[in-house]
């Protein structure tokens, strides 16, 4: 069946985020200088200023840091899975992403630990999802 | 960097707000942005006794795509300066900044900024949009999780608040409780019926866990100010309201998710800015008025100000503090969530009339200094005076 979902508009800059996640690898830009993470992509570190990065492969752990459940559908291709959660997850690496958390809604909590799963949209991008995960 | 007080202050109260006007505000099918606003601004130059030929600034918002150019050739003015600020509600503080900043400076002696909104009639619905906004990427650059809306932001931050400092959504309906109060008081306040929070707590989510009386309207109307130099303005028809403070601090680490520091590290700057440019403190505010998109904004911006301490809006709200006759009234027009969904426009208006003494039922008594507040990665804040 047609994926039917809103599909990410790609810079240049974050194609290795999405080429990662279609191999079902959380990947994220960590500066070569300081160390520190980022996300979303930049072309520069945000800490220290340094032009120098790689695309490491991240844990794919993190918290929940916050959540809400949609009760008012505003897109029709989400109309089956209405209500459905969005979640801010802080990986432990440090970044804080956005994602769907793969858990009945009244389940999530706060702090609750997740792990990255993929979910295969179309044969060219994988949309990291997160899953509860053992303590 | 901070601000240079110093500098700040010699523009304090070197312009003001001589005009205001709204046009009805409901649901006007066939309506649009320019038609509302112009009939706004027919009420703001009534107001004043001054001509559209006076105005030789011209500042235009609107959602939509609303023209400062077209505008102009519609009202058939060539202004020395026009501008808009494309980031929704949150320009409006900005927007009332500058045209202080153009009078001050001397680019302009007289700035108009007209505000015309359509959309119940274009059906706009403020999320589901696929193109990501610029300065709203927290609301739009994650789609394709179902992510959309202002709505949903504000319920990431609510949520945090209610589980970090253990409020609750029933002490939240404490804000459109108030704002209802004040909008039944209101002869331009949309909704009217009484709001109890048995009603709040039994009411739809729409992004939980925001209720539907957390969200704003969504309406049609118009709004205009008019603001020229305290020259100028003095043999105008009424009282002069002045800009004696100005505030900002923007913020944009993280704006492309949801905003999880709730601003703690940011907007306490506007507020440093704010009071230190208007020699005023929290104490001396008669009446507070805050963009309120939802109902937490309204603890963000007290918490944040310095009106309560962090994580206590929840306890600061009750009992009637925030309501007329309390000892801080807020949104004394009903607000985004009762009066109109002007996106902060009517906040304008509303401190001006106050301070005027125009507001009869829910005019508060003696009022002397009115703040505007709006949170967000584009914090900004006004301290009027009369």
């Amino acid at each position: 069946m047609d994926y039917s979902k809103p599909l990410p508009s790609i810079l240049p800059l974050e194609r290795p985020f999405w080429d990662a996640a279609r191999r079902h690898e959380l990947r994220l830009q960590c500066c070569k200088d300081c160390g520190h993470y980022r996300y979303p992509a930049s072309p520069v570190c945000a800490d220290c200023d340094s032009d120098a990065y790689e695309w490491q492969r991240v844990s794919g752990r993190g918290r929940i840091l916050s959540w809400v459940v949609f009760h008012r559908c505003y897109f029709p291709s989400f109309a089956d899975e209405m209500p459905y959660n969005v979640a801010m997850i802080a990986l432990d690496e440090g970044p804080v992403m956005v994602s769907n958390v793969l858990a009945p809604n009244d389940t999530l909590r706060g702090n609750m630990p997740v792990e990255v799963v993929f979910e295969d949209a179309t044969p060219e991008i994988s949309i990291p999802k997160f899953r509860p995960a053992a303590q | 960097m901070a601000a240079d007080l110093q500098r700040l202050k010699q523009i304090k109260d070197r312009a003001a707000i001589v005009g205001v006007g709204a046009s009805e505000q409901g649901t006007f099918p066939d309506s649009d942005p320019y038609s509302l606003a112009i009939k706004a601004f027919r009420n703001a130059l009534d107001d004043c006794g001054l001509k559209k030929g006076d105005v030789d600034g011209l500042i235009v918002q609107g959602p939509g795509n609303v023209s400062f150019v077209r505008m102009g050739e519609m009202l058939g003015i060539n202004p020395v300066v026009g501008a808009n600020f494309d980031v929704g509600g949150l320009a409006t503080g900005p927007l009332m900044q500058y045209a202080a900043m153009l009078i001050a400076t001397g680019m302009c002696e007289t700035v108009a900024l007209l505000y015309g909104n359509a959309s119940r009639t274009e059906g706009r619905k403020f999320g589901g949009d696929t193109t990501v906004t610029p300065g709203r990427e927290y609301s739009s650059a994650f789609y394709y999780y179902g992510l959309t809306s202002p709505g949903a932001a504000s319920a990431f931050q609510a949520r945090m608040h209610f589980e970090t400092y253990g409020s609750t959504s029933a002490q939240l309906a404490a804000v459109p409780i108030a704002q209802r109060k004040h909008a039944i008081l209101n002869p331009q306040a949309i909704k009217k019926e009484p709001l109890t929070v048995e009603k709040h707590q039994a009411s739809k989510f729409i992004c939980e866990p925001l209720h539907v009386y957390d969200y704003c309207l969504i309406n049609d109307g118009g709004v205009a100010v008019i603001m020229t130099t305290p020259e100028r303005a003095r043999d105008l028809k009424k009282k002069p309201v002045y800009v004696a403070g100005m505030g900002r601090q923007d913020t944009y680490r993280g704006s492309s998710i949801p905003n999880a520091t709730l601003w703690r590290e940011t907007m306490p700057k506007a507020a440093d800015m704010v009071y230190g440019m208007a020699g005023v403190g929290r104490e001396d505010i008669d009446a507070l008025m805050v963009y309120d998109s939802f109902s937490i904004n309204i603890w963000f911006s007290l918490e944040n100000f310095g009106f309560c301490k962090i994580g206590e809006a929840g306890d600061f709200t009750q009992g009637g503090r925030i309501e007329l006759g309390g000892a801080l009234p807020v949104n004394t027009h009903g607000g985004h969530l009762s009066e109109s969904y002007m996106q902060g426009w009517l906040h304008q208006v509303e401190a001006v009339r106050q301070l005027r003494g125009e507001c009869g039922p829910r005019q508060v008594k003696d009022c002397e200094i009115v703040q505007y507040i709006c949170r967000g990665n584009l914090a900004a804040s006004l301290i009027y005076r009369n």
